[in-house]
């Protein structure tokens, strides 16, 4: 069977995920840290770049904060990934587990002979 | 829908209590052979959990502080791993008999014991239950179920005790294992689609 | 409300720019329905999808300053959203992780056959390599020229016309054996 370009656009067509996507995205935002255009870029003598080479101590400081933020994002982006790793150990154990009990459940009921049971969501079929 | 009570007595003997490290390894079942099927199926389910990850999830599950969720690491606590595969096809006979076979000669080897078998000769289908024990104890589990459009294995390593996830049914998902559930669904929710109902709650 | 779409966002970004979580709540308004759909037909699972299109608004926050104006948001939204789907994507094949109760519905047999044949599309599509997946969805669903698909995704454009003419050719190929399984399966 062929199928025209717009079937295939059609359904290609954009889903809305609902206000409640947008919601749960800036309940997140609210977490973040501000950092702002106008921040990233200060105003005043800080941001004359001959200040740092004519105060060497200021370099040094200016780099320890680097790598001290450098080092933090890292640590906070490392702890994320392990969270995020971890919750879907979890979903998945417990997914796990759901099949194991419905496929117990199916073994149990057919070894039985029960004579009316699902074999999937929204199916049922009798059986002698 | 008809409840069985079979479980009980099944989850009395099936009460393992006692890893056995030296076994754990032979209880492994190989399934790398059925990924092939992940590209006829509609549907593909492939879990392998091994220790480390069950441990991983563990943790997460005790900073949910939900007594229901910490029933789930007494279950979780001697097994060395769990794997799935589950297939879903679109028509019949999608995947082949040696696919089984090939399963089957595994859980022939020693140490595995069929507790399980029921065979409905019309459709072909098969469902089965093996155990791998040790003594008295029980080192491994392993559940082939195959149907006409479907197609199941779960192998879990280590001792598991089954009553203790039947206690855990209504809750995540976890459907009611042979009606044991404390938390039976009502008469009407329950009846013939006790599977779908917990699921569909759980969310 | 009677804005320019295009002066709305420009004002939206300038202000979330500066800081105003409210402007950003309008860019994510504007734009999730592109970004949740690249997720939801590349992966073909709404709940990764959710958790896709969120991230990348996440990103899209924390970056703000580098983004100049509403096309360049549009065409930063749409490559990192299909960056980030390929990765899920990746991962997703090690580890596919489905619950019971977030897949879709089977078409019923009294189905219209268009939504039928739509959603056979969809899944067909979902299970392309994901390069020729990129290229359909950037080609069918945000409807761009193989010249833009080109610069977004950093490829030659002969490539992405190749591309497209070997998804298509699968598609009707893969298309014609599953209308054939479903036929079977509802007679």
């Amino acid at each position: 069977m062929q199928f025209s370009e717009e079937d295939l656009r059609s359904a290609l067509r954009r889903k809305d995920p609902g206000t409640f996507f947008t919601k749960r995205v800036m309940a997140h935002v609210g977490r973040e840290p501000l950092v702002t255009g106008a921040q990233r870029r200060p105003e005043g003598p800080l941001r004359s770049p001959w200040l740092l080479i004519r105060e060497p101590a200021l370099v040094g400081m200016f780099l320890a904060v680097l790598v001290m933020a450098g080092w933090v994002g890292l640590a906070q982006h490392q702890r994320a990934q392990q969270r995020r790793a971890g919750e879907l150990a979890k979903q998945q154990t417990i997914f796990a587990l759901r099949i194991t009990a419905a496929k117990l459940n199916h073994v149990f009921e057919r070894a039985q002979g029960v004579a009316h049971y699902p074999s999937r969501a929204g199916e049922s079929y009798e059986e002698n | 829908m008809k409840r069985i009570s079979v479980f009980r007595p099944l989850g009395l003997a099936l009460l393992c209590l006692v890893p056995l490290a030296g076994f754990a390894q032979n209880a492994r079942l190989q399934l790398n052979g059925l990924e092939k099927l992940s590209d006829k199926a509609t549907e593909a389910n492939n879990i392998a959990l091994d220790g480390a990850t069950l441990l991983l999830a563990s943790s997460f599950i005790k900073l949910d502080h939900d007594p229901k969720a910490l029933q789930i690491n007494d279950i979780l606590r001697n097994l060395k791993g769990i794997y799935v595969k589950n297939y879903k096809f679109s028509q019949p006979n999608e995947y082949s008999q040696s696919d089984v076979d090939n399963i089957r000669v595994q859980l022939a080897g020693p140490g595995w014991s069929r507790i399980v078998e029921n065979r409905d000769k019309r459709s072909g289908a098969t469902n089965e239950i093996y155990f791998m024990k040790d003594g008295d104890n029980i080192a491994g589990v392993a559940i082939l179920v195959a149907e006409p459009k479907e197609l199941t294995v779960v192998n879990i390593v280590g001792s598991i005790d089954l009553s203790k996830l039947g206690a855990l049914a209504g809750n995540f998902g976890i459907p009611d294992i042979g009606g044991q559930s404390p938390n039976k669904p009502t008469a009407d929710t329950g009846s013939g689609k006790g599977n779908t109902a917990a699921a569909g709650a759980v969310r | 409300m009677g804005l320019e779409p295009e002066v709305r966002m420009e004002a939206a970004l300038r202000q979330a720019t500066c800081g105003d979580q409210q402007a950003f709540a309008e860019i994510v308004r504007e734009h999730q329905t592109m970004v949740f759909s690249i997720g939801w037909h590349f992966l073909d699972d709404r709940s990764l999808a959710e958790d896709l299109a969120q991230e990348v608004f996440l990103e899209c926050y924390r970056g703000l300053p580098d983004i100049h104006s509403p096309a360049h948001l549009t065409n930063w939204l749409r490559r990192v959203a299909i960056h980030r789907s390929i990765d899920q994507s990746r991962r997703k094949k090690v580890r596919r992780e489905v619950t019971f109760d977030e897949t879709s519905e089977p078409a019923g047999e009294d189905a219209q056959v268009d939504s039928f044949l739509a959603e056979r599309l969809r899944q067909i599509v979902a299970k392309l390599p994901e390069k020729q997946r990129s290229v359909v969805l950037l080609r069918y669903q945000e409807d761009l020229e193989p010249a833009e698909i080109a610069e977004l995704l950093e490829m030659p454009v002969n490539t992405v016309k190749s591309m497209l003419q070997r998804a298509l050719d699968e598609l009707r190929g893969k298309l014609g054996r599953k209308l054939k399984e479903a036929r079977y399966a509802i007679l």
